[in-house]
Order: structure tokens, then C-alpha cells, then sequence
């Protein structure tokens, strides 16, 4: 069957994309590699937003939240505690995890676009208060100043853009693989269902808002973890590394990556950043135009996003046969970029309004 | 209303469920008006009645996806009124949808082992995962091929058509073994054999389950039947054996004004 090839195709371009995430402070100057490090970290707080957005089917503006509570968590330690960079990591996923579990009353209970206009205003209140709170987070001048971090306890400091870069690397690597192993227990699968089809869920006796509160919360501390490796990056936190326009890339780039694959989370983001930071060097000042143009080229080459691009032509015209016969799909599986935008109102309908035949 | 207590009854068995003036409202539009509904043990119960009379919305009620705003409901002796869907389905009420409401991205097999999921296990689904999911295995694949889906049990659920999803929705509903299966309108959008399929099927269901039906194919209901209530316009007009409502006035009044 063709998802097999499709899978092998996947596979080697993950090995050829590691080996060149290996090799690539060998192979370019330091700026760059710098640059890399935040694309990596980047991709990260990616993974946490498909996880929710694509295999949660909640569409989120907002886990800036937890990368924000993650980085200055890491950042304060950082500063005043340890340097050592695994207390660092445990220290933003637990702030992650924290913001997570007190901002999810506020999500779990919606869906749709309305969660996407409730993170966006999570998102944003995060970065007020962080300017604000000007005793812990330096205000709008941000934290600097943290001594070099010591990866583990006995190590040498990272005191390099190669180092640094490679030490992010390994922890992105660490935990991109602890995410996919427990999407591929049952928790991945009643994720995936719960998006699917919430009422259905219920109807067999799973507790849908556990679920989804859980998958939040974790989602919280794989930003919260992105953001201890901000501060491991550029050595410095500001307000500015949370704003909207991050928000929105992340969500973009996922979106291209394809939503629903981890490792297409990464793709886009990095590709985003790509257009962004040195394609927009060739055409000055134009770097939305680019990022507009680029969305509109992935929307309509590969409505799956990057990662689909693999996964197979075969299984789109299936799909294509199969809307052709069938009635039209309120919760289809992945047919748009993003099934929980395509799906707006998707499990409301047994709570309200009348059905559709009483 | 009437005295419908859980259990009571001078005679025949207990009552599985009991629905005591169910009322529930949109607005300006009473979709189940003051209705009561008493299935008992094993019964296979039907709901019949023109469009709009407010069977799909009794389901609803009974199966905890939408809150009544009267009345109260009791299953298996105990009230659920205030239960949700995922606390009814947990103590034996199974349900199918009028459209089939499958996992899309799963596969088949997978659909009923989520399906089961509440059945097995408790702290064992967290401790023992593996062993936990080959619990699953056999019986799901045990209930596809009862339903003949059993050489789909790989592919993914999305590719099904309509009829296949909804035998799949059925063995989902049975994986959970409920105590008392909803079914909305099973027949509708099937083929000839697949009906065929679906009527045998759901005539060899165990007496252990008992089932509460809406369908507008009325051979259907005939044929499988205990008894059967007609809605019409949200309140309950007759409810009686098939035959005697076969042959009421009253029921026919009801659906020839619905028809013209």
C-alpha cells in the first residue's frame, strides 16, 4: 500500500534532515548557526502548537503564554539559582505546565474559533504582564546578563554559537522523540478521536475535556521547555520574543507543515523563519508579501501541508473519490490544512440547537 | 403524571428505563412536550411518528446529549437527569447517530477499541498498556466480523461509505456493551442488502440488551418491535403492541395529516 512508501519517504527525509542538523554549525558562520538554534527553538514551541491545533483539533494563538512563563522561569533561574542547563529545562516545563493548567478552564470548555480568539487574548496578556512585572522580568528592557549554561552538572560551560546550537539540538531531538512515542500509545489515539468526533466520544464513555485538559497542560510544557532554550539561545528575554507576530508565525508555519504531523510543525516553522529571515534579504521590506505568497502556494499544492506532501498523492484522491459519494463530512480527517478551522462548530451540535431531525 | 415509579409495576418485568414528562424546548417550540417513556428489560421498544415530532430530541434526552427541561429520568434505578453523556454511556446506555458518527482518522479496528475503551481495565489501561490493548483486539475484531466489517479491520475509518460506517457505529455502540442500545433511525441510507444485514443483526441481539428505536421503515418496526410509541408533534399519541398499532385510528389520523 502506498502509505508504506510514503512512510519510507518520510523516514529518510528525517535522517537527511537530522544529518544536516548535525553538520550545520560545520558548515555555516556563527550568525547563522545562532539564527538555526532559534529555528530549532522555534520549532519546538511549532510542535507544541500542532499538538493542540492539529492532533487536539483545538486551534491556538497562544501558547506564547507558556513559552513566555517558560523563558523568564528559565531565565530567573538562570540568573539567580543554577546554570546548569537540565534544571533549566525542568524549570520552564514546569512553568509551562503551570500556565498551562491555569489558563485551561478558560480553553477546554470551547472550541473552534472561539478557542483561537481566547489563546490570542491569553497570548497578549502574557506579554503585557511581562512588561509590566518589571521586578521579575526586567519590563520591556527584558533579562540579561546570565552566566554561560553548564548542560549538565560537571560539563563545560557552552560557551559558542556551535555549542549552544548543538546542546538545543539535542534536547529538541530528546523531546520531539518522548512526544512522538506517547502519540503512538492509545493517548495519541484517543486524541485523534476526540478531534474526530467529540459526541461519539462521549457516547462510548470518554471524558473528552479530561482529555483535551491533559493534552493542554502538556502542550504547556513543551513550550514552557522551548522557552528555557530561548534564554539558552540568545542569552537574553524580552517581551518582544512573545508578541503577536510570533503568535502568528507559529500558527502559520504550522498550518504549512501540515497540522497534524510533529515533524511537519518543525518544517513549516522553520520554513516560515526561512522566508522571513533570509529570503526577504533578496526583496527588502517584503518579507509579509513573501509570507503571503508562500501560504498561498502550500494552500494550493499541498492542502495537507509539507508533511502530507510525503505522505501521498494516492490517499488525497481517495479522499477526493470518497466526498464525491458520500454525504459531506462535517469532521473529516485532515481534508483542510487545519481540521479544526475547517470545523468550527464540530461537536457542538449535540449540546445545542435543535437536531437535525426531531 | 402517571405514577411511573423505577421498578414498581404490578406486573412484568422492571423497568430499565424510565422517562417521566420529559419536556424539552428551542424557543418558542416544545420538541418533547411532557412525554413518558418506560422500557423494560430486554423490551425492543419503537419510536415512530412523522418528521418533526420529536424522536431524534427523546433520543438526545435519553442518551444525556441534550438536558431535558422537565421532567426526570431514571435508568437502571438510578436518576441520570443530570448526567451527561460520558457518565450515561458509562452506566449502559449505547447509542448510534442519524448521520454515523465514526472516528475518521482511525481505523476500523481502532474505532471499536476506543469504543471499548471504558469497558476494560480501569488502572490497568495506565499500568499494563500493551496487554491492555490486546484485550481489545479480539473482541473488537470479534464484533466487526458480526457486523462484516472484519476484512476492513485495517483500513482507515474514512474511507467507509455510509452504510459501512453505520454498521461500524453499531459495533461501536455494542462494544461497550450497553445495557440499552438507541438507535436513531438505523435504516436510513442503506442499501437493500444492508438493511437486510442491519434487520438481522439487530434481531440477534441478546436479550440482555434492550433497544430503543427510532425508524421511519415500518416493516422494520413491525417486524422487530415488543412495542411501540407514536410521537407526534412532540407528545406521546398511543404506545401499544405492533399490531394494535398497526390498526389504530388514532395512528393513522396522525400520519395522514403529516403526509398531506
Amino acid at each position: 500500500m502506498t502509505p508504506t512508501l510514503g512512510r519510507r519517504l518520510g523516514q529518510a527525509g528525517t535522517v537527511g534532515a537530522l544529518a544536516v542538523a548535525v553538520a550545520a554549525p560545520w558548515l555555516t558562520d556563527p550568525y547563522t548557526t545562532s539564527l538555526l538554534a532559534r529555528t530549532l527553538v522555534l520549532g519546538l514551541v511549532g510542535v507544541s502548537v500542532a499538538l493542540l491545533t492539529g492532533i487536539a483539533g483545538l486551534p491556538t494563538l497562544g501558547q506564547t503564554g507558556p513559552y513566555a512563563a517558560g523563558a523568564y522561569a528559565g531565565a530567573v533561574v538562570g540568573l539567580h539559582v543554577s546554570p546548569v542547563g537540565v534544571v533549566q529545562v525542568l524549570v520552564g516545563a514546569a512553568a509551562g505546565a503551570l500556565f498551562g493548567a491555569l489558563t485551561v478552564p478558560l480553553v477546554v470548555y470551547a472550541r473552534g474559533v472561539v478557542v483561537l480568539m481566547i489563546t490570542l487574548a491569553i497570548g497578549e496578556l502574557t506579554v503585557t504582564a511581562a512588561s509590566r512585572w518589571r521586578s521579575v522580568t526586567g519590563g520591556t528592557d527584558g533579562l540579561a546578563g546570565m552566566p554561560a549554561v553548564q548542560p549538565v552538572w560537571g560539563m563545560g560551560v557552552l560557551d559558542s554559537d556551535r555549542a549552544r546550537y548543538l546542546y538545543i539540538l539535542i534536547v529538541v531531538a530528546v523531546v520531539v522523540a518522548v512526544v512522538l512515542t506517547v502519540l503512538r500509545t492509545p493517548a495519541g489515539l484517543l486524541l485523534r478521536a476526540s478531534r474526530d468526533d467529540e459526541a461519539r466520544m462521549r457516547a462510548s464513555g470518554h471524558r473528552v475535556t479530561g482529555y483535551f485538559a491533559v493534552a493542554f497542560v502538556a502542550a504547556g510544557a513543551l513550550a514552557g521547555i522551548a522557552g528555557s532554550l530561548l534564554v539558552t539561545a540568545q542569552q537574553y528575554v524580552s517581551p518582544a520574543d512573545f508578541g503577536f507576530e510570533v503568535s502568528a508565525l507559529l500558527l502559520l508555519g504550522v498550518v504549512i507543515g501540515g497540522a497534524t504531523s510533529v515533524g511537519g510543525a518543525i518544517a513549516g516553522t522553520a520554513l516560515v523563519l526561512a522566508v522571513r529571515d533570509w529570503f526577504a534579504g533578496l526583496l527588502p521590506g517584503q518579507a509579509p508579501l513573501l509570507l503571503g505568497g508562500l501560504f498561498v502556494v502550500t494552500a494550493y499544492l499541498f492542502p495537507r501541508g509539507v508533511a502530507g506532501f510525503s505522505a501521498g498523492v494516492a490517499t488525497l484522491l481517495r479522499t477526493r473519490t470518497r466526498r464525491g459519494t458520500a454525504r459531506p463530512d462535517p469532521g473529516g480527517p485532515g481534508e483542510g490544512p487545519v481540521p479544526a478551522l475547517a470545523a468550527p462548530v464540530r461537536g457542538g451540535r449535540a449540546h445545542r440547537g435543535p437536531g437535525a431531525g426531531t | 403524571m402517571a405514577d411511573v415509579r423505577v421498578g414498581s409495576g404490578a406486573a412484568g418485568p422492571p423497568a430499565l428505563l424510565t422517562a417521566t414528562a420529559v419536556t424539552r424546548r428551542y424557543g418558542s417550540l416544545t420538541a418533547v412536550d411532557a412525554v413518558d417513556l418506560r422500557v423494560v428489560e430486554g423490551e425492543r421498544h419503537a419510536l415512530i411518528g412523522p418528521n418533526g415530532a420529536g424522536k431524534t430530541t427523546l433520543l438526545d434526552l435519553v442518551g444525556g446529549a441534550t438536558r431535558v427541561d422537565d421532567g426526570r429520568i431514571d435508568f437502571a434505578g438510578r436518576d441520570v437527569t443530570r448526567l451527561g453523556p460520558a457518565r450515561r454511556a458509562r452506566l449502559g446506555i449505547g447509542r448510534i447517530h442519524q448521520r454515523p458518527a465514526v472516528w475518521s482518522s482511525l481505523t476500523v479496528r481502532e474505532n471499536v477499541e476506543v469504543a471499548a475503551w471504558r469497558r476494560v481495565g480501569g488502572l490497568r489501561r495506565v499500568a499494563t498498556p500493551g496487554r491492555f490493548r490486546r484485550r481489545l483486539r479480539e473482541p473488537a475484531l470479534a464484533l466487526l466480523d458480526r457486523v462484516g466489517l472484519a476484512d476492513l479491520a485495517t483500513s482507515t475509518a474514512a474511507h467507509l461509505s455510509h452504510g459501512q460506517r453505520r454498521l461500524l457505529e453499531i459495533a461501536m455502540a455494542l462494544a461497550n456493551q450497553p445495557r440499552l442500545l438507541l438507535l436513531d433511525e438505523p435504516a436510513a441510507g442503506l442499501s437493500g442488502v444492508e438493511v437486510q444485514r442491519l434487520a438481522a443483526l439487530l434481531a440477534g441481539l441478546p436479550r440482555e440488551v434492550s433497544v430503543l428505536l427510532v425508524e421511519h421503515r415500518l416493516d422494520l418496526v413491525y417486524a422487530l418491535a415488543d412495542t411501540v410509541t407514536v410521537l407526534y408533534d412532540g407528545r406521546r399519541v398511543a404506545s401499544g403492541g405492533p399490531a394494535e398499532i398497526r390498526d389504530s385510528p388514532e395512528v393513522r389520523r396522525a400520519y395522514a395529516e403529516a403526509v398531506r
